[in-house]
């Protein structure tokens, strides 16, 4: 039982040797971003929605209802992604 | 505060009228779309509240508030990033392809736009881990169920040091399965005794007391607690009356009943009672307890006042190197990219009530609203975890935060309530996956390949069958989430193993026509493959892979990230689809 556990470490190890280099890369990339950029990416990823929302072809925000009524969604779309532009600036 | 007379009146109410609703609006089911699609009759508003409801279970309640504790608001992330956006997405692009197309599970879809054996391996994968992660949410229940109803076995802990009680309580590990109760007041101990009957009692020092008890009352030495020390004290023990597989078996009875009766019908409309339940609860929780610590100004300082462990609590955004499990980057590229979007129009479960929406007008305002009403949430359960924390800091384990706080703060009456408001969360989640779980085993593995001429009603016969056996499945694999530490992080485990690769596979094959049946087949088990190996190496390796304590994020990312390289790089090698079979499968090609 101690050997398996041995051997599967090892492969572990060695598996996670080939991941690390890069990976350790990557993470000293990520990290010497500073935290105002970081937040930036997140409502700039909101701003690129509120963009497609906005740039979408009118009878795919627009629907009729059985009942005849007629439901327009961009309004209601873009007051959510706009309370959550408002929740990231302040936390 | 334990639960009055009319607190059990309100649940026992609350939960007989939810039975008896759902058995109501079963009673004209007559075939299998019946059952699994509500014969396609539901309205938008319906279906947004049902959207919200599933998604905010019982291992929300307990997992993202005890998360909230420790970790504080980056929580909020996984509705306001995780849900909100993705939602919105889904309502405009991926949902109508989906209603349109007429099919009544993912994997059917999958079958349709690539070949069979996706549709399969798709399939039975998403059965088995909806039949575990029905086992999380009724451990998740049976936590929450026990503590508020007092029923957990008591461990007294009399010492004076801070340390010493978190010895015991690594030692013994028993904080899942008893309530410690620590005192420092040696004059207090019989008084306790009395009140709540102990199974155990340990002190920390020689005891010549006369104390009168059936509890195993035993002296200990701080030097001398190890964890065989622990085991040795939890076996003399006095054994519990009530367990939590009780807890489990008593409400899957309940939830059980109506969904088999009813199902997705009953299933959405008694998740708009519990919608409003829930909401209406978990609120009140919010409110109450920022009044209850004397306003926000005053929670914010308390908070603020507990130094480096909760300098972060008002942080949405961590850094990469934050010791908690959610640093920005994991919480960007694989929950905001990968496992929400996957979650959201990638999931059987949450996709399936918009496939029983009554036209596509109402399956793409269903999720609209749902956005809107999902921007509450993080008000509902997060800040409460933090709440908890100022109210009492000293919680050994923090998926008992929101059930101590509740207790500790809220009034008869009102406690009732909010229990009907966690019922009301823990009976949506598991009456969706257990409704969606039997209609992806039903539709795409019996039906497929045991009786594809079942009629309708062959359909409805053993759709209840399935539903009633991934029950008893679930209830098995609740025994096992005990031995995690936060059973959110273990759904969300489970998740990242098939998500990254399962959105890679739709969301390539509904935006790109040139996306292959085989590129899909190899991508899906490459995909799965790697995110399982990345796991394995992590928990296996002398020094863990990555550098965050649940990987789960960075899991999802990178298996999504190698699925969608493989599916591209297959596909441009493999004979393109025939034109005919994509024609309404892929984006704006009708």
């Amino acid at each position: 039982m101690n050997n398996v556990l041995l051997t599967s470490t090892a492969l572990a190890d060695t598996i996670a040797n080939l991941f690390r280099g890069v990976g350790d890369m990557m993470r000293d990339w990520m990290l010497a971003i500073p935290m105002s950029v970081a937040k930036g990416v997140f409502i700039v990823y909101f701003f690129i929605l509120i963009y497609w929302i906005i740039k979408l072809p009118e009878n795919e925000v627009t629907l009729a209802l059985d009942n005849g009524k007629v439901i327009h969604l961009r309004p209601f779309a873009l007051f959510s992604l706009g309370t959550i532009v408002v929740i990231y600036l302040v936390f | 505060m334990a639960l009055g007379g009319i607190d059990y009146f309100i649940i026992i109410v609350y939960l007989i009228g939810t039975v008896l609703f759902g058995m109501y609006i079963g009673r004209k089911m007559k075939s299998g779309d019946d059952y699994f699609l509500a014969g396609r009759s539901l309205p938008w508003w319906a279906i947004g509240m049902s959207l919200v409801v599933t998604d905010i279970g019982a291992v929300d309640m307990v997992g993202i508030a005890g998360a909230a504790y420790l970790y504080g608001i980056v929580l909020g992330n996984y509705d306001w990033l995780g849900s909100v956006p993705v939602m919105i997405v889904g309502a405009f692009l991926f949902i109508p392809m989906f209603w349109k197309s007429k099919v009544s599970t993912i994997p059917e879809w999958l079958g349709a736009r690539y070949n069979q054996s996706v549709r399969t391996i798709s399939a039975v994968i998403w059965g088995i881990v909806t039949a575990f992660g029905l086992g999380v949410t009724l451990y998740a229940t049976a936590l929450m169920f026990n503590l508020l109803l007092d029923l957990n076995p008591k461990v007294v802990v009399v010492t004076e040091s801070q340390p010493v009680r978190e010895k015991v309580v690594d030692a013994t590990g028993a904080g899942k399965s008893h309530d410690f109760i620590f005192l420092s007041d040696y004059s207090q101990i019989q008084q306790v005794i009395d009140d709540k009957d102990p199974n155990l009692v340990l002190i920390d020092q020689d005891w010549s007391g006369a104390l009168s008890s059936e509890s195993a009352i035993i002296s200990f030495d701080e030097n001398e607690i190890t964890s065989d020390w622990g085991e040795a004290m939890m076996h003399k023990a006095r054994p519990p009356t009530w367990t939590l597989m009780y807890s489990i078996i008593i409400m899957s009875v309940l939830i059980g009943t109506y969904t088999l009766f009813g199902g997705l019908k009953a299933v959405v409309y008694t998740d708009v009672l519990q919608c409003i339940v829930m909401l209406g609860g978990s609120l009140f929780v919010l409110f109450f307890g920022i009044y209850r610590l004397g306003g926000i100004s005053e929670f914010v300082s308390i908070i603020q006042s507990l130094g480096p462990r909760a300098q972060d609590h008002f942080e949405l955004i961590l850094s990469v190197d934050t010791a908690t499990p959610h640093p920005w980057s994991g919480i960007f590229l694989g929950l905001g990219l990968v496992l929400a979007n996957a979650y959201w129009f990638g999931n059987q479960n949450m996709v399936q009530r918009t496939l029983g929406a009554k036209s596509e007008a109402d399956a793409k305002a269903s999720y609209v609203f749902g956005s809107f009403l999902k921007i509450l949430i993080p008000f509902a359960m997060v800040i409460p975890g933090i709440i908890a924390l100022a109210h009492d800091p000293n919680i050994t384990d923090a998926d008992k935060a929101m059930a101590i706080l509740v207790k500790d703060i809220l009034p008869t009456g009102i406690l009732g309530l909010f229990f009907a408001a966690f019922l009301a969360g823990l009976m949506s989640s598991v009456d969706s996956a257990l409704n969606s779980g039997a209609t992806i085993w039903t539709k795409d593995v019996y039906q497929k390949f045991f009786k594809p001429n079942a009629t309708p009603a062959d359909l409805l016969i053993i759709g209840r069958w399935i539903t009633g056996a991934m029950l008893a499945i679930a209830i098995f694999f609740a025994q096992f989430a005990t031995r995690f530490e936060s059973i959110y992080d273990l759904s969300q485990t489970i998740l990242s193993l098939f998500q990254g690769p399962s959105l890679a596979i739709i969301a390539i094959g509904m935006l790109w026509k040139r996306a292959t049946g085989k590129a899909a087949l190899v991508s899906l088990l490459s995909g799965v493959a790697f995110a399982g190996m990345l796991m394995w190496v992590n928990n296996n390796a002398s020094v863990p892979l990555f550098q965050v304590s649940e990987p789960f994020l960075y899991v999802a990312w990178w298996s999504f990230v190698l699925s969608v390289v493989i599916l591209i790089v297959v596909s441009l090698n493999t004979p393109p689809e025939p034109e005919s079979k994509l024609k309404g499968l892929v984006y704006r090609y009708e």
